[in-house]
């Protein structure tokens, strides 16, 4: 579990945290089980994304043109 | 290039681990052969020659020869034109155009691969005389001679027929790479190639040339009658006609008026088609998270963007281009062939500002075709004078400068992670509206059941009492009357009682006398026995047997008694 939240970056989180706010939109009457795992998972991913937010870098990569591409 | 410079070149070369170890020696065999490094060398040399043939003539370097045919050339060393054309990628165009400064380079490795004028060949030469001089010296284990092909010192003039003069021509004529200026005074257009001729507005000297579709069709514009152009290229003879033709690269517009005009036709053309129409625009999906970035690598513009776009993990894939001048269009349609290959969500093209007329690739037609055609939204950024790069009309998102295609970018994840704070209310509020919900109604749930529950026992204790009240005095009197029945009743059965135990205590007495009176042992004591026989009793002489034993009872014992004679008394 560890492991994946490393590997996923601010995009994911805030794509989940977005489904989590959703879901709670969504709900008509929200099951207070469930809505507890959705807030445990949403803590998590906003304390995640902050923290990340603290120490990340771009990754910066030079593609050559392949000029010969058609030869 | 000047023999200083070619110095530094080949002083370069050993530097990267090239220098020439031409032959060995395979014991056994008593034959040289040329080692690892020749190729190297040969190869090195030949692509150098490439690169910069390509830069000069502003083509794509497979153009010129693919790498495949450098490989080739340099492995296998062709010694003339029929062992060169052999080779795969080379055939009589190219050997015209190129066969001259090939043969050089193969047969004289290391010796560099650039040359332009006559200061060059005379190097060459003086070059070719130190080599032979030293090769003279081994010459006793050469079997073959070291540099067969080159150009001797003096050359004989051998006859020659007609083509191969052509040949020779074209190879000299190879070196006369120009720029022309001049008025275009007719264009013939065909399937492979344009037909133009270029006439001289002082004395109308004309030229005829011709540009390869392949190259014309990424100019960016149309030639017409009356243009002033600039034409690059190099003069050949078409040996079926024996006609001088210029075979042009390129051709540019000259002065602004005329790109200015050359501009707005275009942009009006593309505006027309809906290139630049707001519906046309793609809008990025999701946050941008890997960037196609084409620029320079050389300008500043580069550095803007980086230090502007921000920390978010980003992953920029960058292709360097020259954002000016007229390899432009052709290295920035390579890089966005090149990222086409790549898994990118927008693509980004930046350059600092210019005039228009150094802002002319981004005028480009096929650039802007390119990059409609891109499967991503593309941002450009490229920065203008007075007239907007059409690119920059036809981009998906348009800024004008590399730090403002940086900020974007970076707004729109400003943007999503200012929702964080939005999420983390939005999450927490709902849940705890979601548990005030339950309370409530827990809440509102006991307090129904309690006044439900207070209903009922306040009910029941009204009707209890009214009840009490309307039943009251009725009560009263069943309750007298069960009593006095009660008591009646229990009246009656102790009376009742009393008088069978009375019955009873005489019926007891009575039975008393009567078992006393009838008691046997009474009798006994009285004189009388009892006969027995086998525990029962004989009453009747008729039961008696003579002789017989019998058991004979009195009042304090028995006693065995046998029967003698046996007399029955009438009754």
């Amino acid at each position: 579990m560890a492991k994946e939240v490393k590997k996923a970056g601010l995009s994911e989180s805030l794509k989940k945290l977005e489904e989590i706010s959703a879901w709670f939109d969504q709900q008509e009457e929200i099951d207070l089980e469930s809505g507890l795992l959705k807030v445990r998972e949403g803590a998590r991913l906003i304390k995640e994304s902050r923290s990340k937010l603290k120490d990340i870098e771009n990754e910066f990569e030079e593609i050559k043109a392949g000029m010969e591409e058609a030869a | 290039m000047s023999s200083k410079k070619r110095r530094l070149n080949s002083t370069s070369s050993r530097k990267a681990g090239l220098q020439p170890r031409f032959f060995v020696r395979v014991t056994g065999e008593g034959r040289f052969w040329y080692n690892e490094a020749m190729f190297e060398t040969i190869l090195h040399d030949l692509t150098l020659w490439r690169n910069q043939t390509a830069q000069r003539e502003g083509v794509e370097l497979f153009r010129v020869l693919p790498n495949k045919t450098l490989e080739e050339l340099a492995r296998r060393r062709p010694r003339d034109k029929e062992e060169m054309t052999a080779i795969s990628g080379i055939k009589e165009a190219k050997f015209r155009k190129y066969g001259r400064d090939l043969l050089r380079i193969i047969n004289c490795p290391g010796a560099g691969p650039i040359r332009t004028d006559r200061s060059e060949l005379n190097y060459f030469k003086e070059k070719f005389a130190k080599k032979s001089a030293a090769a003279a010296e081994q010459s006793e284990h050469l079997e073959e001679p070291l540099f067969e092909g080159c150009i001797p010192p003096e050359a004989t003039r051998p006859v020659l027929e007609v083509s191969e003069f052509l040949d020779r021509v074209n190879l000299n004529l190879a070196h006369l790479s120009s720029r022309i200026r001049g008025e275009v005074s007719s264009v013939d257009e065909r399937a492979k190639a344009v037909y133009f001729s270029l006439k001289d507005k002082t004395d109308e000297s004309v030229v005829n040339c011709l540009i390869f579709r392949y190259q014309y069709d990424v100019l960016g514009l149309r030639l017409e009658e009356g243009m002033q152009i600039v034409a690059e290229g190099c003069p050949e003879v078409y040996k079926p006609y024996g006609k001088l033709s210029f075979k042009a690269d390129s051709v540019e517009l000259e002065g602004e008026g005329v790109l200015k005009k050359e501009y707005d036709m275009l942009k009006q053309r593309l505006e027309a088609e809906g290139l630049f129409a707001e519906t046309a625009k793609r809008k990025l999906e999701a946050l941008p998270q890997r960037i196609g970035l084409i620029t320079s690598r050389e300008g500043a513009a580069i550095g803007d963007f980086i230090s502007n776009v921000g920390r978010y993990g980003l992953s920029i894939k960058f292709v360097n281009s020259s954002v000016e001048g007229k390899r432009a269009v052709f290295e920035l349609l390579a890089a966005l062939r090149a990222l086409r290959r790549e898994k990118i969500d927008v693509l980004v093209i930046i350059r600092g500002g210019g005039s228009l007329e150094s802002l002319q690739a981004f005028n480009n037609e096929a650039l802007i075709r390119a990059a409609k055609a891109c499967r991503v939204p593309v941002v450009c950024g490229v920065g203008h004078d007075r007239d907007i790069s059409l690119l920059s009309l036809a981009a998906d998102y348009s800024v004008s400068t590399p730090t403002a295609a940086a900020k974007l970018i970076g707004s729109m994840w400003e943007l999503e992670l200012g929702k964080l704070e939005l999420f983390e209310r939005n999450i927490l509020a709902s849940y705890e509206q979601a548990c005030a919900d339950r309370d409530w109604r827990l809440k509102g749930a006991a307090v129904g059941i309690e006044s439900g529950f207070r209903g009922i026992l306040d009910g029941a204790e009204t009707r209890f009492e009214r009840f009490a009240q309307e039943t009251g005095g009725r009560i009263g009197e069943l309750l007298t009357a069960s009593r006095a029945r009660v008591d009646a009743a229990q009246s009656g059965l102790a009376s009742g009682f009393a008088r069978q135990l009375s019955e009873m205590r005489n019926r007891a007495a009575g039975a008393e006398n009567s078992l006393r009176l009838n008691d046997p042992r009474r009798q006994l004591r009285l004189g009388y026995g009892i006969i027995s026989r086998n525990g029962a009793s004989i009453r009747s002489v008729e039961n008696l047997t003579a002789g017989e034993t019998v058991k004979l009872r009195v009042w304090d014992g028995e006693a065995g008694a046998v029967i003698k004679t046996i007399k029955k008394h009438k009754q």
